[in-house]
């Protein structure tokens, strides 16, 4: 009997605290201060060994090559000449990088505040020809903002990773509302309720610094290139170089855009702006004057824009970092058979639409998460959905010749699209995303 | 409300167990007892980090004491703690049954059901008979702040006591004990900053009780 108390006691010894230990476990994105010497952002670029796809951002295609931005860090460089089985050939470090162009054998990429100038007649060896500086001083690239301070030469930029902190808590939990205040006050606290009253009010007051900042997501600076122009377009700004001679681009005229720029389409002789507010026309019949013919806006959301003949097709994206809660997504037939006078033609409800290509009569709409969509847009007034593609993550797309390339998080894919009721993967690029 | 009804058809459910059995040959036993239970926490670290705003670049160890963050001391604790067993006697040593009851922990309550054990202590049954109780179950998540965010978990609880007994089967109950709840807190995150937050709970008290068997 002795013996079976003291099994029954040794619990009582295990038992040296009464103390909660609660651990909370966060998974944040962490932004570190980086600082670059614009010496060190200046060194030569020249092609170096092919790298893994991490964070692919924009896509350009050119005769049988295929550019693929790492965001922020340089080009990957492929030979597409057999869609099938694309190559890698090299990857160019560009410290900075968000965005390029190519006219003829000239590769035009930013480096945050210059725009460079890579020969790419030789897609194995690129070298640098030339670079000027846009003008830009500032820019947003996803959630992190970089700048550049002409005193002490620095690029003062912010490096996004996904970190996990776990650290040790009063077992309370983070709360807004206290909805069993009072019983829980009677029955459950032993300290001062006021400590309640304090965090419900301190906690109201806390939007104001964990609203997520809007305007922050997907306005990357983006380039065009029609006639003898290269347009680039930052945050707010338009800016012209003359690309003539391509080797040599030499910096024009700006102009002040009031929105959010985020994307930049040029058809025929007008140039299509896309921006946060709403979409911008500018007539380029004369390349290095544009006009201003019209400024459409709408609702605030993220809108890529394409165009083909009388209509714009435009996606409108609520729900993200450019939008505000409660926008709808929508894809926006725009008639703009009158430049200086669109309207909206017909609009489509379409869950989270980002970028979108046509080869007329299909229109693809990328769908982030959602996959990517095909349309028969024969009749734009009467788009048909012919095909959807649910397990791609997907935001931007290029048809070229009955070849369809769309990046997203994941890479790129490439389809073969020659019966577009019926898209065949050819092959794909896989993306190793860091987090 | 439903913690109210809940502890209601407990107890209705007793009494019904222990009218159905003669009281003097009893070979059932329930017990209900309400007390405190006591234990200390931790000082809490602020509830978010400062982001927003380019330039401000969190750093987990530097101690943002900002005045919108709650920063709350360590201190102590005391809670509501309503229990009751039901068994079946195998021995006067040896009960077996369920308990189930409702603790206050901090600001969340739980509703723990849980196998139990009872028995008498040092063999034989006189007016002042000691006794232990040996649980071990499950805590459901009751009234909280963060509603169903918050799961409950595995519970241990080991305890002593005391009976006096008053004749008839009925006995007025004294019992101290330790209690070991876990606890899981998901929270709802902004999926922008913050991708995921977690918030693994356990809590160990020492209860003070006191009620009534019959």
């Amino acid at each position: 009997m002795k013996a079976s108390l003291l099994v029954l006691l040794l619990p009582l010894v295990y038992l040296t605290s009464c103390t909660d230990n609660c651990e909370r476990t966060t998974t944040y994105r962490k932004y570190t201060s980086v600082q670059l010497p614009i010496s060190d952002v200046r060194q030569a670029i020249s092609s170096g060994a092919p790298q893994p796809l991490i964070e692919p951002g924009k896509l350009y295609v050119k005769d049988q090559y295929l550019f693929i931005v790492e965001v922020k860090k340089g080009i990957h460089v492929f030979d597409n000449s057999n869609p099938s089985n694309p190559r890698a050939i090299s990857f160019l470090s560009i410290p900075g990088n968000v965005d390029m162009a190519v006219r003829d054998n000239i590769l035009y990429a930013d480096s945050y505040v210059d725009l460079v100038a890579l020969d790419i007649s030789n897609p194995t060896a690129i070298k640098e020809v030339n670079r000027v500086e846009t003008g830009f001083i500032n820019g947003l690239v996803g959630r992190t903002y970089w700048s550049y301070d002409k005193t002490s030469m620095k690029i003062y930029d912010q490096r996004e990773e996904i970190a996990t902190t776990t650290v040790k808590t009063d077992c309370e939990g983070s709360f807004n509302i206290l909805p069993y205040l009072i019983p829980i006050a009677w029955f459950g606290r032993y300290y001062e309720s006021l400590a309640f009253a304090d965090v419900a009010y301190n906690s109201a007051k806390a939007p104001t610094t964990t609203t997520p900042t809007t305007g922050v997501g997907g306005s990357m600076a983006r380039f065009a290139i029609s006639s003898n122009q290269l347009y680039v377009v930052n945050n707010s700004t338009l800016q012209l170089f003359d690309i003539t001679n391509p080797a040599n681009p030499v910096k024009g005229k700006s102009a002040t855009l009031n929105w959010n720029v985020e994307t930049i389409f040029p058809y025929r002789n007008s140039l299509f702006i896309g921006t946060t507010t709403g979409m911008y026309i500018y007539d380029v019949t004369s390349p290095a004057e544009p006009k201003q013919l019209a400024a459409f806006s709408h609702v605030r959301s993220c809108d890529p824009v394409v165009v083909h003949d009388n209509y714009a097709y435009v996606t409108l994206r609520g729900t993200s970092t450019c939008g505000v809660a409660g926008t709808q997504d929508v894809l926006d037939v725009i008639d703009i058979s009158n430049l200086s006078a669109p309207r909206v033609a017909k609009s489509y409800p379409l869950e989270t639409p980002y970028g979108l290509g046509i080869d007329y009569p299909t229109l693809f709409v990328c769908q982030g998460n959602k996959g990517l969509q095909v349309f028969n847009a024969s009749n734009p007034l009467d788009l048909k959905p012919q095909q959807t593609f649910a397990n791609v993550n997907a935001f931007d797309v290029i048809p070229i010749s009955k070849t369809l390339l769309t990046i997203g998080k994941d890479g790129l894919y490439q389809y073969d699209y020659a019966n577009p009721a019926d898209l065949r993967l050819l092959s794909k690029i896989a993306a190793q995303p860091a987090y | 409300m439903k913690t109210v009804t809940f502890l209601t058809l407990c107890l209705v459910g007793q009494a019904a167990m222990g009218q159905n059995t003669p009281t003097a040959t009893s070979h059932w036993r329930t017990t209900v007892e309400m007390g405190v239970q006591m234990g200390q926490v931790k000082p809490d670290v602020p509830a978010g980090y400062p982001y927003y705003g380019y330039d401000i670049i969190y750093n987990p160890y530097y101690n943002y004491n900002y005045s919108y963050y709650p920063v709350r001391d360590a201190g102590n604790r005391i809670g509501l703690t309503i229990h009751a067993f039901t068994g079946y006697i195998v021995s006067p040593q040896l009960i077996t049954g369920i308990s189930f009851g409702v603790d206050y922990f901090n600001n969340s309550a739980f509703l723990p059901i849980a196998a139990a054990i009872q028995g008498d202590l040092f063999g034989r049954t006189k007016r002042l008979t000691p006794f232990y109780t040996l649980e071990s179950g499950y805590a459901i998540a009751g009234p909280n702040p963060h509603g169903k965010e918050l799961k409950g978990g595995w519970l241990w609880s080991p305890g002593v006591g005391v009976r006096i007994n008053k004749g008839n089967g009925t006995g007025f109950l004294i019992s101290a004990g330790y209690k070991h709840l876990e606890a899981k807190q998901v929270a709802t995150v902004d999926g922008v900053q913050i991708l995921a937050q977690t918030e693994q709970r356990v809590y160990n008290r020492l209860y003070f009780r006191m009620g009534f068997s019959f």
